[in-house]
């Protein structure tokens, strides 16, 4: 392979709020560059997992490398690296920045600037990148690229005044975001004889390959047979190989210098040992220090998970560990309910990731689950001064034993046109928030700022935001840290026993709301049974709410007519199947549905 | 498996799919015909009936009952019903008590036809009343009165029948225990042989379904429903009626063989549009459209019944045979016998169905009389039937 100057590579991403066209972006740029022809595009190359495509968002990051050839006759590498777009993946976001040297900032010419735009474009701006506004969707009727224009000049401060108008999707004015690219984002800067220090930004598991580190070089060079060590981790390897990333496929190279993005596959079993955010250096000249902002990426939302059929929970068990294979932040260990059996008790990013997860676990792994109510983990304070850690209620001491409990809060921004402030300002009170100020970013948008407890938002609370501003509100948020809360373990009892799998930790304040909507949601999912099933929630032995879902008094076959057993079989068949998906509780019925219903309470 | 030396028994069931207008809870393949179709189809089924007759011409069944229903059969014409009855008789070896059922609608019987009815060999008539009520008669779209219910009644018994079945209904929107004790009264006064009593069963598809689902049907509640039931069983049972099956009223030796055939696995043959039939462990239904049933004929014609296309006959595994000998077998009182299970099967039934009768009789929805070696549903069961009888599909 020819050598690179290092002039002649450009190191970026694209970032913007979801469903601002980045993936179609992406797209037009690999097929303008022409390194594959139009019928070799998947509909959007980049991202290529399923789930990802229905969802319409990145959850990996995906990175390709082509080649321009600008107007001024030269050839120019391009290394577009792809950032996940949901706050969930913040800490990914931020290690992808930091392997570029400069952004795509992609604003819907008719939606213009959202919370995530703003707290990309800072995170941007934090990583000292050149950002390049684009303006896309001009092909949109309601499109006003002058206002959106004023509005990343006056909402960002950038210069907006030469951005490119275009529409990704037609394809319209993408040859001026390539020129774009080599004039105005820097080429890398650095030195391919100084040692090796490369920022791992993403690592997948691959059965025949192993792990394969996605880096970006910043100093030095790394060749085969090299011996390469992870500075956090402490993981030694041999270089296999390396190579570049050619779109949907990797083209291995003689070697990787400075300034450039690639790959490195070394006799790694374990995305464990290459967390993103570490530096890859060499055993035999290592560099004097890691790369800045390395941290190893904790759960924040907890979950159990419990194969609908007890009899595959080892299927379970191997589908976890594949699928951790490739994601490090993903956490899991076995724990046993009284009501589900075995199962693990798993550590996720967010909600969206533990949605992901399950989708995957179910979908490519045909795994039926039963789900438990998303938690947080709690800072519970015992009165003998010890601090124990809890994600599953069931594992809550004895209130006896409590002196107090802190819950993590995060610090949340919600962009909202000042219409539906009233409205977002009610729904964050409600879930418990502490407002800390508004700026109205121009007269008719507003970015509120409040500190929310995060287990008032992990149920239900982005759909909660949707509907209130119809549709218009964004959100972005951080964890802040820990604070004293009062909280209380609300217990569901049916037939006057209690479900462990349905017991959740919340405030005291909402317990008795929270305890009513559950009883209500149970009631309507637990088909009636031979006997009266009375469904009561209780915090410790006191009963706050209760519900009866009455004795099935009849259920009869119509007139068996004619003979047509095959249709009075059916019949019976169907009750069966009914019967199937539940779980026995004592002598109570309860379908696996009524588990998953409570954990989306609707925001009526 | 059956012994081929032993004569076998064997049901015959047509099917009349006409009426002059449907109910509102009806959900039977039956549609209004004019004479020519009715003639025609006729000419059919008495074809279809001389094709199985030698389908089966090798094979030693006897007859037990035919049951013409529908639909209504009443709207047959005389010499329709005389060319089907000889037809079955020139087909099957009729046993000399064989039941022969016809279904009548009242107040739709010509006069006269009933005498021909008699000279074809039906002897048994079964008459849809379901109310003795006028007005649950209009709620239910029923095209009679109570007044030409009691006409044709009479009708059928000057002309000698001496085996009548009335059907019954009860949750008739509308309807309650004072109305209902009226509509048993009179109709116990009349001294019919055999009493049908079913709750009202909204069936997707109908009317009263589509009414049910938009708001505009009122039903009665389930406990209303039961205790109805309740009502009816001890009403008839102090008349002398005792409870055979599930929703089946009958005088010592009236209960009908035909039905009863259904229940205790019995072979049967549907014959007609959209009929279903078990045989030789073989469950399948004739094509329900009139094209694929003249298909149908002229494939039985030709070729073995096992072969044709459109009967598609399946046949039925012994886990299936076991869960209708269960399942078909527990709607009747006397329910089943573990021996007779042990015999048919040559496995016992501890081994088969042990956890689920302990189960069901621990919750008292099956009772066991064990001296007499038999399994029933209790009172408590047959509110529930569906709930239990699914808990027999292994």
């Amino acid at each position: 392979m020819e050598k690179i100057q290092e002039s002649h590579i450009r190191n970026f991403c694209i970032i913007a709020h979801i469903d601002h066209g980045k993936s179609t972006l992406a797209d037009r740029i690999i097929e303008k560059t022409g390194l594959l022809t139009s019928r070799e595009m998947q509909a959007q190359v980049l991202d290529n997992m399923e789930l990802e495509r229905e969802r319409g968002i990145t959850i990996k990051a995906q990175t390709v490398r082509i080649v321009y050839k600008a107007k001024n006759g030269e050839e120019y590498i391009f290394n577009l690296i792809d950032t996940p777009g949901h706050v969930d993946f913040n800490y990914e976001v931020s290690r992808s920045l930091a392997a570029c040297e400069g952004a795509i900032l992609i604003v819907d010419a008719a939606q213009g600037v959202e919370a995530q735009t703003l707290a990309n474009c800072y995170l941007a701006l934090d990583h000292n990148l050149e950002i390049m506004p684009v303006i896309n969707k001009i092909d949109l009727p309601s499109a006003d690229p002058q206002r959106v224009k004023a509005e990343i000049e006056d909402v960002i401060g950038l210069d907006a005044s030469d951005a490119p108008l275009i529409s990704a999707k037609m394809g319209t004015n993408i040859e001026d975001v390539l020129e774009q690219i080599v004039e105005k984002i820097p080429a890398p800067a650095g030195d391919e004889n100084a040692p090796l220090q490369a920022l791992i930004f993403d690592s997948i598991y691959d059965a025949y390959k192993g792990v394969i580190i996605f880096c970006r070089i910043f100093e030095g060079s790394v060749k085969k047979g090299d011996e390469i060590q992870m500075m956090a981790t402490g993981a030694k390897a041999e270089v296999v190989e390396t190579g570049v990333f050619g779109a949907g496929q990797f083209i291995p190279s003689q070697g990787l210098s400075a300034g450039m993005v690639g790959y490195i596959t070394a006799s790694l079993k374990n995305v464990k040992d290459t967390r993103v955010g570490d530096t890859v250096t060499l055993r035999s000249r290592p560099c004097k220090e890691a790369l800045p902002g390395y941290k190893q990426v904790q759960p924040m939302v907890y979950c159990g998970m419990y194969p609908a059929d007890g009899a595959k929970y080892q299927d379970l068990r191997d589908a976890l560990e594949k699928l951790q294979l490739n994601d490090a932040a993903l956490q899991f260990e076995a724990e046993t309910s009284i009501a589900l059996g075995f199962g693990f008790r798993c550590g996720f990013l967010g909600l969206l990731h533990l949605e992901i997860i399950q989708e995957r676990l179910e979908r490519e792994y045909n795994l039926d689950l039963v789900t438990t109510a998303p938690g947080v983990i709690y800072h519970v304070y015992k009165t003998n001064g010890e601090m124990v850690e809890v994600t599953n209620p069931s594992n809550l001491p004895d209130p006896s034993e409590i002196e107090h409990m802190e819950e993590p809060v995060v610090a949340a921004e919600i962009m909202v046109t000042t219409e539906f402030v009233g409205a977002i300002m009610t729904l964050c009170q409600e879930r418990r928030g502490s407002y800390q100020g508004m700026e109205y970013l121009e007269e008719t948008r507003a970015l509120l700022k409040y500190d929310l407890p995060l287990n008032e938002i992990i149920y239900d609370f982005f759909d909660a935001l949707k509907s209130r501003s119809r549709g218009y509100a964004s959100l972005d948020y951080e964890l802040k840290g820990y604070v004293p809360s009062e909280l209380v373990k609300l217990d569901i009892l049916i037939n006057r026993e209690e479900i462990d799998a349905l017991s959740f930790i919340l405030h005291k304040d909402t317990a008795y709301e929270r305890g009513r909507k559950m009883c209500e949601k149970l009631k309507g999912e637990i088909p009636r049974q031979l006997f009266e099933v009375p469904i009561q929630a209780a915090i410790g032995s006191k009963i706050i709410a209760r519900e009866t879902v009455k004795a099935l008094r009849k259920d009869v076959l119509a007139k068996c007519y004619g003979g047509d057993i095959t249709r009075k079989r059916k019949l019976l068949e169907k009750q069966k199947e009914g019967k199937k998906r539940m779980r026995q509780f004592g002598s109570v019925e309860i379908p696996q549905q009524a588990f998953m219903s409570v954990l989306k309470l609707d925001d009526e | 498996m059956m012994n081929r030396q032993e004569s076998r028994e064997l049901e015959l069931y047509l099917h009349i799919p006409f009426c002059v207008r449907k109910c509102l809870y009806c959900d039977f393949l039956s549609r209004p015909g004019n004479r020519e179709e009715i003639r025609e189809y006729a000419g059919l089924l008495a074809e279809e009936i001389r094709l199985w007759g030698q389908q089966l011409s090798r094979e030693d069944y006897r007859v037990v009952s035919v049951f013409i229903g529908g639909g209504t059969p009443s709207c047959l014409a005389g010499e329709e019903i005389l060319l089907l009855g000889q037809a079955w008789r020139e087909s099957f070896v009729l046993e000399s008590e064989a039941e022969i059922t016809i279904e009548a609608n009242p107040g739709m019987i010509d006069p006269g036809v009933e005498r021909v009815w008699r000279q074809a060999g039906i002897n048994r008539a079964s008459l849809g009343l379901q109310s003795a009520r006028n007005q649950e008669l209009k709620t239910l779209g029923r095209i009679h009165t109570w007044e030409e219910f009691v006409e044709s009644y009479q009708l059928l018994r000057r002309a000698g029948f001496d085996n009548i079945n009335i059907d019954l209904m009860s949750g008739i929107p509308g309807q309650d225990l004072e109305s209902l004790r009226e509509t048993l009264q009179r109709t116990v006064e009349l001294q019919p042989e055999h009493i049908s009593a079913y709750s009202l069963i909204l069936e997707e598809g109908t009317p009263f379904y589509q009414m049910e689902q938009e708001g505009k049907l009122e039903t009665v509640s389930e406990e209303m429903d039961r205790r109805m039931y309740q009502y009816t069983k001890e009403y008839l049972q102090q008349q002398g009626y005792h409870r055979y099956e599930i929703s089946n009223y009958a005088r010592d030796g009236r209960e009908c063989i035909h039905n009863c055939g259904y229940w205790q696995g019995r072979e049967y043959l549907g014959l007609g549009l959209g009929a279903s039939s078990f045989l030789q462990g073989y469950r399948f239904a004739n094509p329900s459209e009139q094209e694929g049933y003249r298909k149908q004929l002229q494939c039985i014609a030709r070729d073995d019944w096992k072969h044709s296309a459109f009967l598609s006959p399946e046949r039925q595994s012994r886990e299936a045979l076991m869960e209708e000998f269960c399942f078909l077998g527990l709607r009747m009182k006397e329910g089943i016998s573990r021996r007779e299970f042990n015999r048919r099967f040559g496995v016992r039934f501890t081994e088969v169905y042990g956890d689920v009768a302990d189960s069901l009789l621990e919750k008292k929805l099956l009772a066991e009389d064990a001296f007499h070696d038999r399994i029933y549903l209790t009172d408590r069961g047959i509110d529930v039937s569906n709930t239990v009888l699914a808990e027999f599909l292994l």
